[in-house]
């Protein structure tokens, strides 16, 4: 039986390789069907698709979604989306903004603190990726400021720490309602990362679901065996869809794999065609 | 007597020429080899694993002659020669490779070069990835450190270059066998140090503040290294890195590990606090007598008060 990977990241987010690449990965790893799902953004799935063609895998249109819950970010994948759908364009496009317009802040924050650096040199760094703290943190690791990227967030980045600026992010339940409102299925991503109690996960999963929630993604790379079983339990007393992916996201996450994660990552391609029918019934 | 092994005019297709006709159409070549067997014990016990099997050296030749492409017969030849000693038990190689129909219109017969090598000359003389001597007028006279020097092939192309070279690694064997070729060959500009670079994974030792004016890191890659190595260079020093791409990774399942390989443009990003003079990413010769590989090539060069802002 083959396996399938519905959680990827490229370049075109902050992923390390482009998508020829990471495709070139799951090809490697037996991947039949896959989903980029890069961070507010869909421009690579076109990209993506004529390169699926080209290697025999079955492209899902796919994309992750920031949301906020409370203190932390909550991520809403969605598949099969119409990717091309000009509002959801112009919402992930607002999205992306509220991203670029944080980073300058943060800068200013530390500037304030008393640590040289411009934005201007955080951008250098990050080259063509898309900027985000991690870029801030390499930064003052250069500049000597800190020893280590854990070091960046715990003194100065970190929420709660002086250069933390929160992003104007959507809702949970609203960016929900964007995949849906552009026909995909929207799925709550990775819950290992919610922080909350057994209960708390249940009572958001139902709310979520009541907004149009349509799966969870129950495997995931750093998923125990334990959390998988809590979930796939959660998602059938919810009455939703399962989904699975590595979150590969290159040489940030060095022993993740894409298709097999740690190594114990298989996400079936049966859960595939639940999925497109979801999204057809929209 | 020493016995030898002799095979005359073992003919085979390469793709080897200055232009680029010749290395698109594999031509006709004919290698003629004369090796010097290491020992006499297959003389002794008659059996083939101790000799060599000469069949197995012919097929060899032809194998690699056909997966190369390069522009001169002197590097078809290096790359033989290497193999022979890295494959088989010989002391000395002799090599005659030549063209058999040159596209020389005054030349009836063939054009070629001819190699005669000893074990101990081809240790001694390893050859250094082409970037490196390629790129060798762009080093300041001065300090150089080697980075992951291994048996210095690098090193010592530096050395007889007259730098100064300071070469480190993990491997104690390999820097002494590297000390060892340095004296046999007079080069005494050399100091070694014992390091284990990825002792730490997240915090690399420190190579001290600007006190190199060159830094060389061929087929190593280990990311949180690089602030380290932008710190140990002198105002307007120069680092030149060469490592497999990930498209190595893809083709030739090598290195193992895909971390090893640099993503597209990954290498300008882990160098972007310096000015980049060179950089490219594609198929090279590595310099390490296997074929070409897939590799990012850069030389940077860190600000200084003599640099144009």
């Amino acid at each position: 039986m083959s396996r399938i990977d519905l959680h990827l990241h490229t370049t075109h987010s902050d992923g390390s390789f482009s998508t020829r690449d990471v495709m070139a990965f799951a090809k490697q790893a037996g991947v039949t069907a896959l989903a980029i799902t890069d961070h507010d953004i869909v421009e690579g799935i076109a990209e993506a698709t004529a390169i699926g063609a080209e290697l025999g895998i079955e492209v899902v249109p796919g994309v992750e979604i920031s949301s906020r819950l409370g203190e932390s970010e909550l991520h809403i994948l969605g598949y099969f989306l119409n990717w091309t759908d000009p509002l959801l364009a112009q919402r992930l496009s607002t999205l992306r903004d509220s991203r670029h317009t944080r980073n300058p802040k943060i800068v200013q924050r530390l500037n304030e603190l008393g640590i040289p650096i411009t934005y201007e040199q955080v951008r250098a760094l990050a080259g063509t990726e898309s900027v985000g703290r991690p870029h801030i943190a390499r930064l003052l690791m250069e500049k000597k400021f800190v020893t280590s990227a854990k070091e960046a967030f715990d003194r100065y980045l970190a929420n709660g720490r002086p250069a933390f600026v929160d992003r104007e992010l959507p809702e949970p339940a609203e960016a929900v309602r964007w995949i849906r409102e552009a026909g995909g299925v929207p799925v709550l991503a990775h819950p290992t990362w919610v922080r909350t109690s057994a209960d708390g996960l249940r009572t958001l999963v139902r709310d979520l679901k009541a907004a149009g929630l349509g799966g969870i993604e129950v495997h995931y790379s750093t998923h125990t065996p334990s959390q998988t079983t809590e979930y796939l339990e959660l998602a059938k007393q919810c009455d939703l869809l399962v989904t699975g992916g590595s979150d590969f996201h290159g040489v940030t996450k060095p022993d993740i794999e894409v298709g097999i994660g740690r190594g114990q990552l298989k996400v079936s391609e049966k859960l595939l065609d639940p999925l497109r029918k979801a999204a057809t019934s929209n | 007597m020493v016995p030898r092994i002799v095979i005359e005019r073992l003919e085979c297709y390469s793709r080897c020429g200055v232009t680029e006709e010749e290395r698109r159409t594999p031509q006709l070549i004919a290698i003629d080899v004369e090796l010097e067997a290491a020992v006499d014990a297959a003389g002794l016990s008659d059996r083939l694993d101790e000799t060599i099997d000469y069949a197995r050296v012919a097929e060899r030749l032809v194998a690699l002659s056909g997966s190369l492409t390069c522009r001169l017969l002197e590097t078809l030849a290096e790359q033989l020669v290497g193999m022979l000693f890295a494959e088989f038990p010989v002391d000395r190689v002799q090599l005659w490779i030549r063209k058999l129909h040159a596209p020389l219109a005054m030349v009836a017969g063939s054009v070629g070069v001819r190699v005669d090598r000893t074990r101990t000359a081809q240790q001694a003389g390893p050859s250094p990835a082409p970037f490196l001597t390629q790129q060798l007028g762009r080093l300041p006279k001065g300090r150089v450190l080697d980075v992951a020097a291994g048996r210095g092939r690098h090193a010592l192309h530096l050395l007889s270059h007259g730098m100064e070279v300071e070469a480190i690694d993990r491997d104690t064997l390999a820097l002494t066998a590297l000390k060892e070729a340095a004296e046999e060959r007079h080069l005494s500009s050399l100091t070694t140090r014992v390091v284990d670079l990825e002792k730490k994974p997240d915090h690399p030792p420190d190579l001290g503040r600007e006190c190199y004016d060159a830094i060389v890191v061929f087929f190593y890659l280990h990311r949180p290294l690089f602030p380290v190595l932008v710190d140990a260079l002198k105002p307007n020093g120069i680092l030149i890195y060469e490592t497999f791409s990930i498209e190595n990774y893809f083709r030739h399942q090598h290195p193992r590990r895909w971390e090893f390989c640099l993503a597209q443009n990954e290498l300008l990003r882990l160098t972007a606090p310096l000015r980049v003079l060179h950089y490219d990413e594609g198929e090279h010769d590595g310099g390490h007598g296997s074929g070409p590989c897939y590799t990012a090539r850069l030389v940077a060069q860190k600000a200084g008060p003599d640099l144009p802002r």
